[in-house]
C-alpha cells in the first residue's frame, strides 16, 4: 500500500530506502524463462529454456554472441536485450580495433552495468527490463557474470535467472563444488539438471526448447568444427547428445529435498501465459 | 524537426542552423567575419624535431636507442631531451619527428596507463595493444589531414613474447627484428640487418649494446642533425630500463694526410 | 656548320610540345647504383654493383660500372649511364693522348681535372657522379667527382643511391693501412649493403684493385643473386602441337668446292 505512492518515479526513494521502479524492473526479469550459467576451470556454459507462444510458433531466441570470446543469455524484455547486446558488441569491437585485444569480460560487464545504472538515477528514464548471464573467456580464464537492471553485476561460479530460477539455484548450490574440475559434458549435464528444475509439471527439456552456449575447448559431442575456444550456441539437433546424458530426476535428486523453496505455483492458468506469475 | 513554434507553418530556412549542427567555421551565419576560423590550419610542418630512433631484438628482449637532441631546423637547440618513453611496465616508445606532437602522444598514453591502473583487474596493456592504439590514432589524424608528425617505434616484452613495431605520421605500420626511423633507415638499417638477422635469440645484452653503439656512432658521423649523446632502453621480461646519457667516442683524423680537394699538394 | 660549345637545347621546345600533347618522355637509363672506393696499404680498391635501371625496371642485370681510364687509373660511374660511359671514354682517350704528348705516365689528378672541368662546363646537365681512383708516380689517390664539377679527396668514398648503406659499412669498418684482403672484404661488404638495402642497386659485385705494380679487374667477384633452379620443367611435351604431314629436305642439294688461290688477302 505504501509502496504505491513512491513507486511511479524512478528518482524517488521509498521511506524504507528502496527504489521500487528498479525492483519492478527486476520483476520483469523474472517474467522471462529461465537461464542457467556455470563455469569450470576450462569452460563456461549457458543453458536457456526457450518459450514459444503456441504449437505453430517458433521458440524465442535466448542466447546471443557478443564476440568470439563472449556470449550472453537473456531473461526479460527482448527489445531491451537487443539494445544492450548491441552496445556490448560495439564495446567488444572497439577494444579489438583500438588495442587489438579481445575485451576483458569484467570490463565489458562493468560497461553495461554502468550504463544501466544511469537509467536508475535519471528522471524520465526507465531501468532496462532485462537481465543477462554473461560468459566469456579472457587472459584470466573462463568467467560467468550476472547483470541485472539495477546496475549490479557479480561474478559467479554458477547462477540462474528468470522464471522459477530459485529451483535451479537450489540444485546449483548443492552441486557447485564439483563444477571446478568437471569436464564439459558433466558441466552441461549439471546445467541441464538445474534447468530442468525450473520446468513446470509435464514439461520436459527437448531439442526445441533448450539452447546451450559454450565457451572453451570443443566437446566430442559437438559435430560442428569449433575455431579455438570461441563462443558457440548449440540448438535443435546439436543439443541431443547432451540431453541424452541427463539422468532421470529421482536418481539425480538423491541427496535433494523434493522441490522445496519453489513458489507454490497456484494454478489459475490464464489462456496462454501459463508460466507467468506476478509476485506479491 | 523544428521545435521552435515561431517557425511552424513557415517555409524552412536552412540558412539558420538552429541546433548548431555545422562545425564553427562552416555555420551559415559565420561568414568571413570570423577571420581566425578561416585561418585554421591543419596539415603542418614539424618545428622542433628529433632524428633517428633504432631498435633491435636480442636474446632477452628489445633494445632501443635514440640521441638526446631536439633540433630547431639546423640549430641544435635542446641537447638533453629524452626521446624514449616508457608505458606501463613492459613497453617503450621511441619517437622521431615533431617533439610537441610526441609530448601530446605521451599525455594520451599516460591517460591510457592511468585508466588501466584504476581498473585494477589484472589486465594490462602490453606493447602490441599500445602499438595498435597508436596506429589507429596516427591513421585517424592523417585521415583528417592533421597528422601527428612523428615516426614511432614501439618495443616491449609481455608474457615472454618480444614485440617490436613501427608506426608513422601516415599510419604505416610494420614489424621486423631490426627497425630504424629517419636517417637511421638508410644508414643504420643495413648494419643492423647484417648484425641481427638470424641471431635474435642469440645476441647477449653486451653484444646488442655494442651493435647499438656502433650504429649511433655512424649516425653521428653521417647525419647532420644528430648528436653524440644518446640513451638506450632495454626491455626484458623483468621490466624496462632506460639508461643515463652515454657519450660517443669519435675519431676525426681519417684524412690527416690529405690536402685540398684535388690537385693541391701543400 | 658552326656548332657552339656546350649542349644544344634546340629540341627542348619540340620535347615540351610533345609532352603537353601526351607523349611520355623516355626515362633515361640510370645506374641507380652503389659505387665505392677505398685506400689501403698498397693502393686503391674500387667496387661497384651491376644493376642498371630504367625508372622502376632493371634494364641491365650485369652492366660494368668500373670504367677504364688508363692502365693504373679506373673510374666508377653513377648517374645517367650514357653520361658516365661517354664521359669516361672521352677522358680515357684524352689521357692516352696526353701521356704520349708529355712522355710521362698518366696521373690521377690529370684525369680528375679533365673530368671536373668538363662537368662544370655542362653545369650539371651531364649526370655523371664518379669515383676516380688510381696509382701513379706520386702515389695512390682517390677522388669523388659530382655532376656539377666539385671534387673531394678522401681515403674512402661512396656514391649513388646506395651510398648511405655503403658508407655505413665504411664508417664502421675502415682503418688506415689495411691489408689487401681486408680492404677487398670491406669493399665487397659495402657493395653488398647497397645491393641488399637499396632498390636502385642489385645483382653482382665488381671490384678493381690498383697497386703500383698491377691493376686487377675482378669482374663479378661475387654473385650473391644467382637465379635458383626452376622448380618445375616448363618445356612443352613433344606432340603438344598436332601435325598432319612431315617433310624433311636437305638444304644442300649439290656441293662443289673449288680452291681459288690461298688464304692471303688479294693485294697488288
Amino acid at each position: 500500500m505504501f509502496r504505491n505512492t513512491y513507486d511511479s518515479d524512478n528518482t524517488v526513494f521509498s521511506p524504507q530506502g528502496r527504489l521500487h521502479q528498479v525492483e519492478y524492473a527486476l520483476e520483469a526479469v523474472k517474467q522471462g524463462s529461465a537461464a542457467v550459467g556455470l563455469r569450470s576451470k576450462t569452460h563456461a556454459v549457458l543453458l536457456a529454456l526457450k518459450r514459444s507462444t503456441g504449437e505453430l510458433a517458433s521458440y524465442q531466441q535466448k542466447m546471443f554472441r557478443i564476440d568470439d570470446h563472449v556470449g550472453i543469455a537473456i531473461a526479460g524484455l527482448t527489445s531491451d536485450a537487443r539494445v544492450l547486446s548491441n552496445f556490448m558488441r560495439q564495446q567488444a569491437m572497439s577494444s579489438k580495433m583500438l588495442f587489438n585485444r579481445p575485451v576483458p569480460v569484467n570490463r565489458l560487464v562493468s560497461a553495461i552495468a554502468d550504463k544501466a545504472q544511469v537509467n536508475t538515477q535519471e528522471y524520465g528514464r526507465r531501468p532496462y527490463g532485462v537481465g543477462f548471464l554473461v560468459i566469456g573467456q579472457d587472459k584470466s580464464g573462463p568467467h560467468l557474470y550476472e547483470f541485472s537492471p539495477s546496475g549490479n553485476s557479480y561474478e559467479y561460479y554458477a547462477m540462474s535467472i528468470g522464471a522459477r530460477s530459485q529451483s535451479a539455484k537450489t540444485y546449483l548450490e548443492k552441486h557447485y563444488k564439483s563444477f571446478e574440475d568437471a569436464s564439459l559434458e558433466d558441466l552441461v549435464r549439471h546445467g541441464l539438471h538445474a534447468l530442468r528444475e525450473t520446468l513446470q509439471q509435464d514439461k520436459e527439456l527437448n531439442e526445441n526448447n533448450t539452447s546451450i552456449g559454450i565457451v572453451g575447448p570443443a566437446s566430442h559431442f559437438e559435430k560442428k568444427p569449433v575455431t579455438g575456444e570461441s563462443f558457440r550456441i548449440l540448438e535443435n539437433g546439436s543439443v541431443r547428445p547432451f540431453l541424452d546424458t541427463m539422468v532421470a530426476k529421482e536418481a539425480a535428486d538423491a541427496p535433494a529435498a523434493p522441490a522445496p523453496a519453489a513458489p507454490a505455483a497456484p494454478a489459475a492458468p490464464a489462456s496462454g501465459d501459463e508460466d507467468v506469475q506476478m509476485a506479491e | 524537426m523544428d521545435h521552435f513554434p515561431t517557425n511552424w507553418g513557415r517555409p524552412r530556412n536552412d540558412a539558420f542552423d538552429a541546433y548548431g549542427t555545422y562545425p564553427i567555421h562552416q555555420r551559415p551565419q559565420n561568414g568571413p567575419k570570423d577571420a581566425f576560423v578561416d585561418g585554421v590550419q591543419r596539415t603542418q610542418q614539424p618545428i622542433v624535431t628529433g632524428t633517428s630512433v633504432l631498435a633491435i631484438k636480442f636474446k632477452d628482449g628489445i633494445m632501443m636507442a635514440a640521441d638526446t637532441l631536439a633540433s630547431y631546423g639546423s640549430l641544435a637547440r635542446f641537447k638533453d631531451v629524452q626521446r624514449l618513453f616508457p608505458v606501463g611496465d613492459n613497453t617503450v616508445i621511441g619517437a622521431g619527428g615533431d617533439m610537441s606532437d610526441f609530448q601530446y602522444i605521451q599525455t594520451l598514453l599516460d591517460g591510457l596507463t592511468i585508466d588501466e591502473f584504476t581498473a585494477q583487474d589484472g589486465h594490462t596493456l602490453g606493447p602490441a595493444e599500445i602499438h595498435e592504439y597508436l596506429a589507429q590514432v596516427m591513421y585517424a589524424r592523417r585521415s583528417k589531414m592533421n597528422p601527428l608528425w612523428n615516426a614511432l617505434l614501439v618495443g616491449g616484452v609481455k608474457d615472454g613474447k618480444k614485440f617490436l613495431a613501427f608506426v608513422d605520421l601516415l599510419g604505416t605500420t610494420y614489424s621486423a627484428s631490426t627497425l630504424a626511423t629517419g636517417y637511421g633507415a638508410h644508414i643504420a638499417q643495413p648494419l643492423l640487418r647484417k648484425a641481427v638477422e638470424g641471431y635474435e635469440n642469440v645476441l647477449t645484452e653486451e653484444q646488442a649494446l655494442k651493435i647499438i653503439e656502433t650504429n649511433m656512432k655512424v649516425l653521428f658521423y653521417r647525419d647532420a642533425r644528430s648528436l653524440n649523446k644518446y640513451q638506450v632502453a632495454i626491455i626484458t621480461e623483468q621490466g624496462v630500463r632506460i639508461s643515463e646519457s652515454k657519450t660517443l667516442d669519435t675519431h676525426w683524423s681519417f684524412a690527416e694526410g690529405i690536402r685540398g680537394y684535388g690537385a693541391q699538394t701543400q | 656548320m658552326y656548332k657552339p660549345a656546350g649542349f644544344d637545347f634546340s629540341n627542348e621546345l619540340r620535347n615540351n610540345f610533345l609532352v603537353e600533347k601526351g607523349l611520355p618522355l623516355p626515362k633515361a637509363t640510370s645506374t641507380g647504383t652503389t659505387i665505392v672506393g677505398c685506400l689501403f696499404k698498397d693502393g686503391i680498391v674500387l667496387g661497384a654493383d651491376t644493376r642498371a635501371t630504367e625508372g622502376p625496371i632493371v634494364a641491365d642485370k650485369n652492366c660494368e660500372k668500373i670504367h677504364y681510364i688508363t692502365e693504373s687509373i679506373r673510374c666508377c660511374g653513377a648517374g645517367t649511364a650514357a653520361d658516365t660511359e661517354f664521359t669516361t671514354a672521352l677522358i680515357s682517350s684524352n689521357m692516352e693522348m696526353h701521356a704520349l704528348q708529355t712522355g710521362r705516365k698518366p696521373r690521377v689528378v690529370t684525369a680528375m681535372t679533365m673530368l671536373k672541368q668538363m662537368l662544370f662546363r655542362y653545369q650539371g646537365h651531364v649526370g655523371a657522379a664518379l669515383v676516380l681512383g688510381g696509382v701513379d708516380a706520386t702515389g695512390a689517390h682517390l677522388f669523388t667527382i659530382h655532376p656539377h664539377g666539385s671534387t673531394d679527396k678522401l681515403p674512402y668514398v661512396t656514391m649513388g643511391s646506395g651510398s648511405l648503406a655503403a658508407m655505413a659499412v665504411f664508417e664502421s669498418g675502415w682503418v688506415p693501412d689495411m691489408e689487401r684482403d681486408k680492404a677487398l672484404a670491406l669493399v665487397k661488404s659495402a657493395i653488398a649493403a647497397g645491393i641488399f638495402n637499396d632498390l636502385g642497386s642489385g645483382s653482382n659485385i665488381d671490384a678493381c684493385i690498383i697497386t703500383a705494380n698491377s691493376t686487377e679487374m675482378l669482374r663479378n667477384v661475387e654473385m650473391p643473386n644467382q637465379r635458383v633452379q626452376k622448380e618445375r620443367n616448363y618445356k612443352f611435351r613433344r606432340g603438344t602441337t598436332a601435325w598432319k604431314k612431315e617433310d624433311i629436305r636437305s638444304l644442300v642439294v649439290d656441293e662443289q668446292v673449288t680452291q681459288i688461290g690461298g688464304d692471303e688477302m688479294d693485294t697488288s
